[in-house]
Formats: structure tokens, sequence, C-alpha cells
């Protein structure tokens, strides 16, 4: 510590016998014993703080105002539950917000369209290579092709099950094996991969997920006994919804 | 019989010394520690009875120069005291409340508005000041 750092330390330390200096000041101190303007400096500060003390402790309270706040502190009523104190309200709004968060967990979330389905859909759309082999089948018979391709579990909704692929692929995106079926009198592809790696999870079972995907294809998507089955499609989501609601002729 | 009182209240003689250096009058300062008191009795957002104590004090600071100014010194004040009452604030508020040893220094500062860094130089003033002080 240099003098000047020990001056700052000493100026605003004021001895007190009761207390035990820290370990800075002794510090401070041990630099003032070795300079001597520094020494000459806080000997005079501590004679000037010697009279500040003194002239500090004799101002004594007056026994009735000492009684009189007294009074006044007994008189300070004791807290107690009231909802418009800005305490409580803040709990509350902290309480209400915690109740929100919690809801859009449990509720908001799993209703929204898994945004692992949302990616598969964007790569099969850019997917840049087409290993696609004409199948010219009924979409529900072409799970015995794709077993054969090493792809269990292509399962399609009944109501879709009448419509034509023309072609099929299997596409690895993630190191995950997804088949893919393109219906194009329908503007569609149909696509197949499993829940798991993604867990992914919609409830009801069955049910249907939508989601408009830009301005040209909108999106469903249903889980069922950890196979997911989405269906991409040109159009608005308007039409994909009555697309899935109607059965073929 | 005197009045004890509560541990986290007992802050109140100290604070009633500092106010009748701020204010010069007995009078005044038992005024000004009573005003505060009702004022921070109602507030219930301040928690723990160090800040409370903190913002006690530094209420004092920023109401002692609204309340009455005495033109002529009380009779039963000394000298002493009112060579510290006739100190420029913030240095005469930051003296007291080192001598006082109820807060560390960058609460002090904080009390009376100032930087920590500019504390020093702000006492070395006022303490020449106090010397050089000629007696009322």
């Amino acid at each position: 510590m240099n003098v000047r750092n020990a001056r700052r330390h000493l100026v605003c330390y004021v001895a007190d016998p009761n207390v035990a200096p820290s370990p800075t000041v002794l510090k401070a101190l041990k630099v003032a014993n070795e300079s001597a303007s520094l020494r000459s400096e806080y000997e005079a500060q501590l004679e000037i703080d010697k009279k500040v003390r003194s002239t500090i402790k004799d101002i004594r309270i007056p026994e009735e105002v000492l009684n009189s706040l007294g009074a006044r502190v007994a008189a300070i009523p004791t807290r107690r539950f009231n909802p418009r104190d800005p305490a409580m309200i803040a709990v509350l709004i902290g309480f209400l917000l915690l109740i929100t968060v919690l809801t859009w967990n449990f509720l908001g979330r799993p209703a929204a369209f898994p945004s692992d389905a949302l990616g598969i859909a964007e790569e099969v759309l850019t997917f840049d290579e087409r290993p696609f082999e004409a199948v010219n089948l009924p979409a529900a018979s072409l799970e015995d092709w794709f077993v054969l391709k090493g792809f269990d579990g292509f399962d399609v909704p009944p109501q879709l099950e009448k419509y034509k692929a023309e072609d099929a692929a299997i596409l690895k995106i993630d190191n995950q094996p997804i088949a893919v079926v393109t219906v194009p009198d329908q503007y569609a592809q149909f696509i197949s991969f499993s829940s798991k790696p993604h867990e992914i999870s919609i409830s009801p079972k069955g049910s249907w997920r939508y989601l408009q995907l830009d301005t040209e294809n909108a999106l469903a998507l249903r889980e069922e006994d950890g196979m997911c089955f989405m269906v991409i499609r040109r159009g608005d989501l308007a039409e994909l919804k009555s697309f899935l609601e109607k059965a073929p002729n | 019989m005197m009045t004890h009182l509560p541990k986290e209240w007992r802050f109140l003689s100290d604070a009633w010394s500092y106010a009748v250096i701020l204010t010069g009058s007995q009078q005044i300062a038992t005024e000004l520690v009573t005003s505060t008191l009702r004022v921070l009795a109602d507030r219930h957002d301040i928690l723990g009875n160090k800040h409370r104590r903190r913002v006690f004090f530094a209420t004092l600071f920023r109401e002692s120069p609204k309340a009455p100014r005495v033109d002529l010194p009380e009779s039963n004040l000394s000298d002493d005291i009112l060579k510290l009452h006739n100190l420029p604030e913030p240095g005469r508020s930051a003296l007291t409340l080192c001598h006082m040893g109820l807060f560390p220094i960058d609460q002090i500062a904080d009390i009376v508005g100032k930087h920590e860094k500019d504390l020093p130089e702000l006492l070395v003033a006022t303490r020449a000041a106090l010397t050089a002080t000629p007696k009322p």
C-alpha cells in the first residue's frame, strides 16, 4: 500500500478503542508510521476526531423524548394481511405469472405444432437429392414396400388410404429414416416417421395438429402407436382440413 | 421510568443526536425524528433492520433542510455541538455518521448522496473547516 492509498483509508477511519481496526486500516497505519508527513496528518486528525467523538457522545436524548419515541414505536401496528399492500399485490402478480407459465407448459406447448416435425417438413420440401422410386399404388398398400426397403410402421390413416401414391422414398434426416410418399394428383406428400427420437406426443390419439407452413404449403400431423404421420399439401389450412375430412370416392 | 426501545428501533437515540447536529435544536430534532418515524412506520416495503436504519438516516439528511431554522443557538447546546451544526453539508453528515459508527463508508456515501471515492476529500475538507470555524 502506498502513502496515497493509506491516506485515503485513514481519512475515512475513525479510531474507536472498542473496535479493532480492519486489516486494511492496520496496513495504512503501518504506512503512516513509516511516513512522517502522513503520520503528522493522522495525528492531527486524531486530535480533531477525539473532540468530535466527545461532542457527539455528550448529546444525550432527554428521557421524555425517549419515552415519547418509545410510545410511538410501541403504537406501530404489527403487519397484517392487506390485499392492497403493494408487497401482496407483487406476490399475487408473481403467483399469477407462475400459473400462466405452468399452464403454457402443460397445455399450450403440447397444443403447438412440434418443432421437430416442422423441421422434417422443411427438409422434405427442400431435399436436394431425389431418391424416389415410382410405385403407382394406393397409399395404404405401401406398407410392405417400405418394410422391404427397411422401414417399419408405415401406416396411412383410413381416409387417405385410397389416394394413389406416384412414388416413394426413405430419406435420412438427422440420421433418422423418414418415409415419404408423393401424391401429385392431390398436390400432397405423406410422411411417416418414428415419434420417439423426436419426443413427439399428440393427444388425443389420432387427432391432427395443423400449421400453415408458408404461403404455399400447409401441414397436418398426427401420432399414434409411436409413429407420426404428416401430410404436406399445397394450399391453405382450410383446404387441408377439408382434404383430411372427406374420404375419397 | 425509562422506556426501552425495541432492539430494531434502538438506533433512534443516535438518530436524535444526528438530528440535533443537523438542526441545531433539540426541539426541532425531536420534531424531525418524530415525523420521520411516522412516515417510516407506514413503509412496509422496508424490510430488515439495517435497511430501515439506513433509510431513516437518509430521510433525516434529506428532510433536515426543510425543518424550521433556528435564528439563535439554543442555550442548552454546547459550543462544540454548534460548531458541528455550522459545518457545511454533506461533509457535516459524513463526519458525524463516521463517528457514530452505525454504517460502513459506502453506506455513508449513499446517505449523503456522494460517491464513495469522494468521501476522503470531503472528510479532509470538513475536518479542516471544523478547526477553522470560529466559535459562535
